[in-house]
């Protein structure tokens, strides 16, 4: 390190973390120069030949790398290498290259390297940013096929330790799964972006990685010293002691954190004095559950459906909504999912030609929500059927969005009963007392929760539609959107009033909107009353920590102090005295 | 030579996933096989081509397919459509 001056390289942050360690550099990006050499025509056979035994030898290292992932990632991600499988097999591949080779008399490296530029080329002019990706999966591959070609090896990955960091001009999914085996600590490359296979592999893994440096190979030596930075996307070659220091303090930091956001996860949210309410996900499709945990917390507040209704031009089927809502119960059961029913607003649904839909000059205050479903009732009956027929795969219950007054949930409410005797006559079996919940997103709804909350199982407090229609504020109108506060006093009262007004009914509930998830409002919330907080997946253990900070009796002297005042500033002073906000 | 219009219901687009799957099972078959969106078409059993493509959720793409087996090659791919591709829960 002596004599060594400490130079920063800026990449792209692919996977959060800090790795202190060795270089071990795998290969440079000039490791594979290729010249264009021409060939008699006598030798072209043997040419497409060894190149074709070049795309079988490919294949073959691919296909039993993909038996490794199997073992260590999973299927999943074994799947993407049947990716780089077919990219092999690509008649631009097979059949251009052999092409090329023919008719201008080329070396098979060159005519590969020739036509690979020419397929980047084409995916640099791709808008869209996953399809842009593509191409540093597809330069892998073909580096695997110039490699076999040329006959050169690349160092073995196999001799890497704990201690070190692989550098490398680029590294394929199969290389990160070696890398997680051997306990490496970080890998930084000179291609790829944040949504490369192996980025997301990095994140899957949790291993830190900074991609997209251009020429980090270059820059730095095998056995040196570097530090990672994941989360700024940087490489710090040959630190200087301050700069080491610095990082160790953070990597303890981190450690720590990590330990007790650990044993968090499987913590109660309970106040100190025992009060103890639930902390639950909000959900906008069901792939999510693919790639979040959500163990540790107490189900899906919110699972939201509008996405099946999107995008398409036809209807869903009740099979095809049967099951997704299947998959989501199965998945998260024991824990529960409360399914919201369709919340389009009409304009959305135009492209499905409903009977007797005209445009709206205001959107907002026009057919949406429960009112969509209880005009066009075939619709809604397909969803609710769909959703009781899941009703026995695990622990469902319904909600219905946007409801104005009592009469349109006794409404909903009659038409689950009809889609219940349709299913018995059919012998089918449900969930005979599935919950049903009324969201309470409108003032009218809000000062009639005594009289909802006799009728619904459970009340979901919406709270973006509620302060919008209470404040008479668009939020993403920039004339109005700084009047847009939920502090404001009619809000707190109104929140106030459908919380003691269900409890009396000994009803619970529930909210999911955006100030469920703010730590400015958690107190307030929880001094109120509020049973269930519905929040993102990122923000459950954040919500939790500060839960299980303060006593129920101060957050309810919080709420009695904060009535007492009569106007916003007062309220905003005494958060800012007791450090709520800042 | 017959050709049909889908619009695809990956809540990705066709991506590297489903892309995949389509080409490993129409590449079997003798019948040609483009894919159009808008003036763009490219070969059918190319990952990469149809890549460049870039089709997202929603969007419409039309299959054209010739040869001798291409009634059976056009009832896999409008099964493949209607499956999502075998990638994602329906």
């Amino acid at each position: 390190m002596k004599g060594k001056k400490q130079k920063i390289l800026k990449g792209i942050p692919a996977s959060n973390g800090i790795a202190i360690g060795k270089v071990f550099l795998l290969e440079r990006a000039d490791d594979l120069y290729i010249p264009i050499k021409k060939i008699s025509k006598e030798e072209v056979k043997e040419e497409i030949n060894k190149y074709k035994s070049a795309l079988e030898k490919t294949k073959k290292e691919l296909l039993a790398a993909k038996e490794r992932i199997l073992k260590s990632l999973g299927k999943q991600h074994a799947a993407f290498v049947e990716v780089y499988v077919s990219i092999v097999d690509d008649p631009l591949l097979t059949r251009d290259v052999v092409r090329m080779i023919e008719e201008e008399m080329v070396v098979s490296e060159y005519a590969t390297n020739t036509v690979l530029n020419r397929i980047i080329a084409t995916f640099e002019k791709i808008e869209d940013e996953y399809f842009r990706g593509r191409a540093s999966d597809i330069r892998d591959v073909v580096r695997k096929i110039l490699r076999n070609i040329l006959g050169k090896k690349r160092k073995e990955l196999t001799n890497i330790t704990s201690e070190h960091i692989v550098v490398a001009h680029t590294l394929s999914p199969h290389d990160t799964a070696l890398l997680k085996e051997k306990k490496c600590i970080g890998f930084a490359i000179d291609v790829g972006t944040k949504t490369s296979h192996i980025s997301l592999i990095a994140q899957g893994l949790e291993l830190p990685a900074v991609v997209g440096l251009k020429n980090i190979t270059t820059e730095i030596e095998d056995g040196g010293d570097i530090i990672l930075d994941g989360y700024e996307g940087i490489v710090i070659v040959n630190p200087d002691k301050e700069t080491l220091e610095e990082y160790r303090l953070k990597l303890q930091k981190i450690a720590q954190e990590k330990e007790y956001l650990a044993k968090l996860k499987n913590l109660p949210a309970e106040t100190v004095d025992g009060h103890k309410v639930k902390i639950m996900v909000n959900l906008d499709n069901h792939t999510e559950l693919e790639k979040i945990d959500l163990s540790g917390t107490d189900g899906v507040g919110l699972f939201r459906t509008e996405y099946l209704y999107l995008g398409r031009d036809e209807l869903p089927s009740e099979k095809e909504l049967t099951e997704v809502y299947t998959y989501v119960a199965e998945k998260l059961y024991p824990l529960c999912v409360v399914i919201r029913t369709m919340d389009l607003g009409g304009d959305k649904l135009s492209r499905f030609n409903l009977e007797g839909f005209r445009p709206e000059p205001s959107p907002a205050l026009g057919l949406r929500g429960i009112r969509v479903s209880l005009k066009y009732k075939d619709i809604f009956k397909t969803q609710l059927t769909a959703i009781l027929r899941a009703s026995v795969k695990g622990n469902i219950k319904i909600m219905f969005p946007m409801i104005s007054a009592v009469q349109e949930f006794k409404e909903a409410k009659k038409i689950v009963e009809e889609v219940k005797i349709e299913l018995e006559n059919k012998n089918v079996k449900f969930d005979k007392n599935i919950p049903l919940g009324a969201m309470i997103e409108t003032p009218s709804a809000a000062l009639t929760c005594d009289i909802i909350s006799k009728e619904a199982d459970f009340i979901s407090i919406g709270t973006n539609d509620l302060i919008q229609y209470t404040l008479v504020v668009d939020r993403m109108n920039e004339n109005v959107a700084e009047m847009y506060e939920p502090l404001h006093l009619s809000i707190l009262r109104l929140v106030k009033y459908i919380i003691e007004s269900s409890h009396k009914n000994g009803k619970q509930v529930d909210m999911c909107g955006d100030m469920a998830a703010d730590t400015a409002f958690t107190k307030i919330l929880l001094g109120m009353g509020l049973d269930v907080f519905s929040v993102p997946i990122g923000k459950v253990l954040e919500i939790k920590k500060l839960i299980r900070s303060f006593s129920f009796s101060e957050a309810k002297e919080l709420v009695e102090d904060i009535f007492s005042k009569d106007n916003r500033e007062d309220v905003i002073t005494i958060l800012k005295n007791k450090k709520i906000i800042l | 030579m017959i050709e049909e219009e889908f619009v695809i219901k990956n809540s990705l687009g066709l991506h590297a996933r489903p892309v995949t799957n389509l080409v490993q099972r129409i590449s079997k078959y003798k019948s040609t096989v483009k894919i159009a969106k808008n003036d763009e078409v490219v070969d059918g059993k190319s990952i990469m081509g149809i890549l460049t493509l870039a089709v997202a959720c929603g969007e419409k793409v039309k299959f054209i397919v010739e040869g001798e087996d291409e009634q059976e090659v056009m009832n896999v791919i409008r099964d493949l459509v209607e499956h999502k591709f075998y990638t994602e829960p329906l």
